[in-house]
């Protein structure tokens, strides 16, 4: 198969050698008749047809094939491609001029070039293009049909006359001979009698004049209208008679005897003239004929290459006419069949179309009630194809509730013989209930008459559903806006239409939605200061279809200020069209003066938190400049009091009694108590005040460090000290070796009752939280008490069984809180004790440090 | 020079001067005693100047004892002062505090402190650790070269 590129280029190309090709052998076939001077015309005709018909390139194609043809034909000679002559090549070259013009003019008309385009155009319907086509074809063919008719009769005329005219020159020759043999044998039997004087030679010397005489007469008779040859004639005839006359006169003079005049007179030089004469116009006769039948052969030749050419380029027309002819029947014919397959398809489509619907068809006879209804029909009824469906039958099926108004629009549409369009429930012999659009149609008669309905029916509960689930929708949307008083709007930037809510206009200050409303009204409710800011990004969002999200000023109706917020978008429908930009409004202002109500207080909060923070940081550096006089102010004393009791004791301890030593051991002791107790004091405050510096600490490694220090400073007692390894926290190494040393310090210290000590240090998972503990064996303390355990100058214990300050475990409390961890205890009295921490936050930083 | 040098005790609690008078004592430390009451006082001793006018500058002390806590000009900035003049820049200075605060031990060191003691409560342990003080700093510890008065070292 041909691209159809391909095909029309054929086609263009085509026309262009058909047209040449027509003109051609129509101005050969007919030159006899109307000669070969408008040839060059006609070529020019077919340049131009093909140039409208065809366009430029198959125009300057006609064009050299019209050149070459002119060359060929129609200068001489003709027949055959020479060097030209000057007037003839002026001639080609005016040809090939003209015809490139024409092709350039006609094709600069034109759009496309077809012959159907330009039928198209000329005549507006399909079947008048394909009638125009066929006549044009037809003539096309019974024109070169005649042509080649006409030319090859003419042939035929030309090969009889032919033949005619060399039959008369036998003849013609014929009888000259005849004629001359006479003249001769009348001459030699003038002399023989002469010589012999036998009369017998002058019986055949008359016979041969008598015969030269016939002949002449016959002769005469045989070119009867050619003048030309009977003026040669007659001239040969006075000739002869001349020659008898003299012929006579020998004869007479020999009758007479007087034979040697006669033997002059034959021989003298007037009867040898006379007698060259005589062959000479004999001669003239025949050289005549003979080139009258040259002539007749030379032009015959002619007309015979003449008759070749138009007969081949007529067959060569007649063929690619045929070509044509029988190219555009396989196209009808293929036109039919892609006709009539997609008739086909588009009976399959509606069938597939009307399956894929659920959409059964009916029709319905009025004259007879008669009812055919598909198989789909029955379905979507729920009933089972097969019985004689009937009107009754389907109005049991057709809802109760939608009865009534069925039968009273379907009775209204065929009183009237309208068309119908019912919307109903149905409800099948199974309860199922659903919904059903039934469309019909009235069919008129020749006379106009309806007698039946055609229609179809489907199933449309889908879209009732979503109608449905929409108005609910719709319905919950604006319960939401109403009761929450946003508004709605939408502005059509093609209509330039603004669609609005009733909460929009009442915070415009509205009671009711005012009729027209457009950008410019909204923007003049802004307030001036905003106005600028607002419209821009309007127009923004409009150019580049980006959302807006604005908060502004308006001045609502009753002049009242107001601050609203308003959120949009760009929405277009799916293909694009109808663009508008629609949102919501709101009006905020309360939401505006509580921010500002609580920017104000925020403002003023930070401003307390600012005092509070100033006030706590002068107090804690009152504090530290407290702790500073402590460890420097009150021990000095205290050293002073130590070191001047040791100097009485050592400069005058041996006028001193027992009691006095003793009193003076209670001074220092208590000193030195104080002096702990001041240690222990700063210790605390440090804990609180210093620097954390967290790293992963090994506890274990840690824990082992201080329970040598304890073994080596308790060295009398049975200590064991159980550490599991591998124990790691994050937190500041300094602090959390305090904490192990004054839980283990305890742990050892109140164990001091037992035989065998036993200190453990491990760690559980608790609750994903890691749970480090300390437990021993000693002396325990009753839970009751539990609740001051971690406060400082808080103990359990007589100082005269357990020494200490009292903040041991405040200390230890103060640094697993800065570590965001936890600390408990479980205890009973001579149960041993258990301290359990955690060293890091929980879920988040604890909130006391 | 049969008269060796002195030690500047820099100390405003008479109480604590008499201890460590004594201390030194006990730990048969010869070497005379200097007291200055206050800041003010021990740079002028040092330099020669005020209440100290004409005395000779060039005798520097063998040690100077620092507490912190002083009137008028304060321990540390007693030190400042002393470092950054060249006469008394080698100057070997201990500070004797009851302070136990980091940020006050760090400052001593910062500041050229050679030793930082923080005084016991106990006085056995404070007159040990005077004792070692002197010691060390007074027979073990070989003393910086005198510095040249007009600064040619």
């Amino acid at each position: 198969m041909m691209s159809p590129g391909v095909y029309v280029r054929t086609r263009r190309y085509g026309l262009a050698f058909v047209a040449v090709m027509l003109v051609l052998s129509g101005s050969l076939a007919f030159e006899p008749l109307f000669g070969a001077g408008d040839s060059g015309l006609l070529l020019l005709l077919a340049v131009a047809v093909t140039a409208r018909l065809a366009g430029r390139g198959p125009a300057l194609l006609a064009t050299g094939l019209a050149a070459a043809g002119a060359w060929m034909f129609f200068t001489e000679p003709r027949y055959s491609i020479h060097l030209l002559g000057q007037r003839d090549a002026g001639n080609l070259l005016l040809l090939v001029i003209t015809g490139i013009t024409v092709s350039l003019l006609g094709a600069a008309g034109m759009g496309a070039g077809s012959v159907a385009d330009f039928a198209g155009r000329v005549f507006p319907s399909r079947d008048r293009v394909a009638r125009f086509r066929r006549i044009g074809l037809m003539a096309c063919l019974l024109s070169l049909l005649l042509a080649m008719s006409f030319t090859l009769a003419r042939d035929m005329e030309q090969e009889r006359e032919l033949r005619t005219w060399a039959s008369r020159l036998f003849e013609v020759l014929e009888r000259c001979r005849r004629l001359t043999r006479s003249y001769e044998a009348a001459n030699t039997t003038v002399r023989d009698y002469l010589l012999t004087g036998n009369p017998a030679d002058e019986r055949r010397y008359a016979a041969a004049v008598s015969a030269g005489e016939r002949h002449l007469e016959s002769l005469l008779h045989f070119t009867t209208g050619d003048l030309l040859q009977q003026s040669t004639l007659e001239q040969l005839s006075r000739l002869a008679a001349a020659s008898i006359i003299e012929s006579n006169s020998v004869i007479s003079l020999a009758h007479e005897g007087r034979r040697r005049e006669a033997l002059q007179l034959l021989t003298g030089d007037a009867r040898n003239r006379t007698m060259s004469e005589l062959r000479g116009a004999l001669d003239a006769v025949q050289r005549e004929e003979r080139h009258r039948l040259a002539q007749r052969a030379a032009s015959s030749r002619v007309q015979g290459l003449r008759m070749r050419w138009v007969l081949g380029l007529g067959s060569g027309s007649l063929l690619l006419l045929l070509f044509v002819a029988g190219a555009i029947i396989e196209r009808d014919i293929a036109e039919r069949e892609a006709t009539r397959r997609a008739l086909h398809e588009n009976e399959e489509r509606l069938r597939i179309a009307l399956a894929g619907a659920n959409a059964g068809a009916w029709e319905w006879d009025l004259a007879t009630g008669r009812l055919v209804w598909s198989d789909e029909l029955w379905r979507l009824y729920g009933l089972t194809p097969g019985s004689q469906p009937t009107y009754a039958g389907w109005l049991q099926v057709v809802h109760p509730g939608d009865r009534a108004r069925v039968e009273d629009e379907l009775s209204k549409a065929l009183g009237s013989s309208r068309e119908f369009h019912l919307e109903h429930r149905v409800v099948d012999p199974g309860g199922t209930v659903r919904w059903v659009m039934a469309r019909g149609q009235p069919e008129h008669d020749e006379d106009g008459i309806v007698r039946h309905y055609l229609g179809i029916a489907l199933d449309i509960s889908e879209r009732k559903r979503t109608e449905q689930a929409v108005r609910e929708s719709e319905a919950r949307l604006a319960f939401v806006l109403q009761a929450s008083r946003i508004g709605h709007w939408e502005f059509s930037l093609s209509s330039h239409k603004t669609h609005r809510s009733l909460e929009h206009a009442q915070i415009f200050g509205y009671s009711d939605i005012p009729p027209d409303w457009a950008l410019e009204d909204f923007l003049s409710h802004v307030v001036p200061e905003d106005r600028d800011t607002v419209a821009s990004i309007i127009r923004a969002s409009m150019d580049c279809g980006a959302n807006m999200n604005f908060e502004c000023r308006i001045r609502r109706a009753d002049g009242a200020i107001r601050w609203v917020w308003v959120c949009g978008q760009m929405r277009s429908n799916a293909d694009g069209s109808d663009t508008r930009l629609g949102g919501i409004i709101q009006d905020i202002t309360e939401r505006k003066l509580a921010e500002t109500r609580i920017q104000q207080l925020n403002a003023e909060l930070e401003q307390k938190v600012q005092q509070r923070t100033a006030e706590l940081q002068a107090a804690n550096k009152e504090l530290e400049a407290f702790a500073y006089s402590v460890s420097h102010d009150l021990r000095a004393p205290l050293r002073g009091i130590d070191g001047w009791s040791l100097a009485l004791l050592e400069d005058y301890g041996s006028g001193l009694d027992q009691r006095a030593h003793e009193y003076l051991s209670r001074v220092r002791a208590e000193t030195q108590r104080l002096g702990r107790l001041i240690d222990d004091l700063l210790q605390l405050s440090r804990i609180t005040r210093g620097q954390m510096q967290r790293t992963v600490v090994d506890l274990s490694a840690l824990a082992e460090g201080v329970a040598q220090r304890l073994l080596e400073s308790n060295a009398t007692r049975q200590i064991e000290f159980s550490i599991s390894p591998g124990l790691t926290a994050a937190g500041d190494a300094r602090l959390l070796e305090i904490a192990l040393t004054n839980l283990l310090g305890n742990a050892v210290k109140f164990t001091t009752p037992r035989d065998q000590a036993r200190i453990e240090f491990d760690q559980t998972i608790s609750g994903g939280e890691t749970v480090f503990c300390v437990r021993d064996n000693g002396v325990g303390f009753d839970m009751a008490y539990a609740r001051t355990l971690f406060g400082a100058f808080q103990r359990l214990h007589r100082a005269s069984d357990f020494p200490g300050t009292g903040i041991g475990l405040a200390t230890v409390s103060r640094i697993i809180r800065r570590h965001g961890g936890r600390i408990w205890a479980e205890a009973g009295p001579d149960q041993g004790a258990a301290f359990f921490f955690t060293a890091a936050p929980r879920n988040r930083v604890d909130s006391n440090e | 020079m049969s008269e060796p040098k002195s030690i500047l005790l820099v100390e405003d609690n008479p109480s604590d001067v008499e201890l460590t008078r004594r201390a030194l004592r006990k730990a048969h430390i010869a070497n005379p005693l200097v007291v200055a009451e206050d800041g003010k006082e021990a740079l002028d001793y040092l330099w020669g100047i005020g209440a100290h006018a004409g005395r000779d500058v060039s005798d520097l002390p063998a040690l100077m004892l620092l507490d912190l806590k002083l009137p008028r000009i304060s321990g540390l900035e007693v030190l400042r002062q002393a470092r950054a003049d060249p006469r008394t820049r080698r100057l070997p200075v201990v500070v004797l505090t009851t302070s136990r605060e980091d940020q006050d031990i760090g400052a001593g060191y910062d500041l050229g402190s050679n030793s930082y003691i923080v005084k016991p409560v106990d006085f056995k342990q404070f007159a040990g650790a005077i004792a070692q003080l002197g010691l060390y700093w007074l027979l073990l510890n070989e003393a910086p070269p005198q510095v040249q008065p007009l600064g040619g070292d």
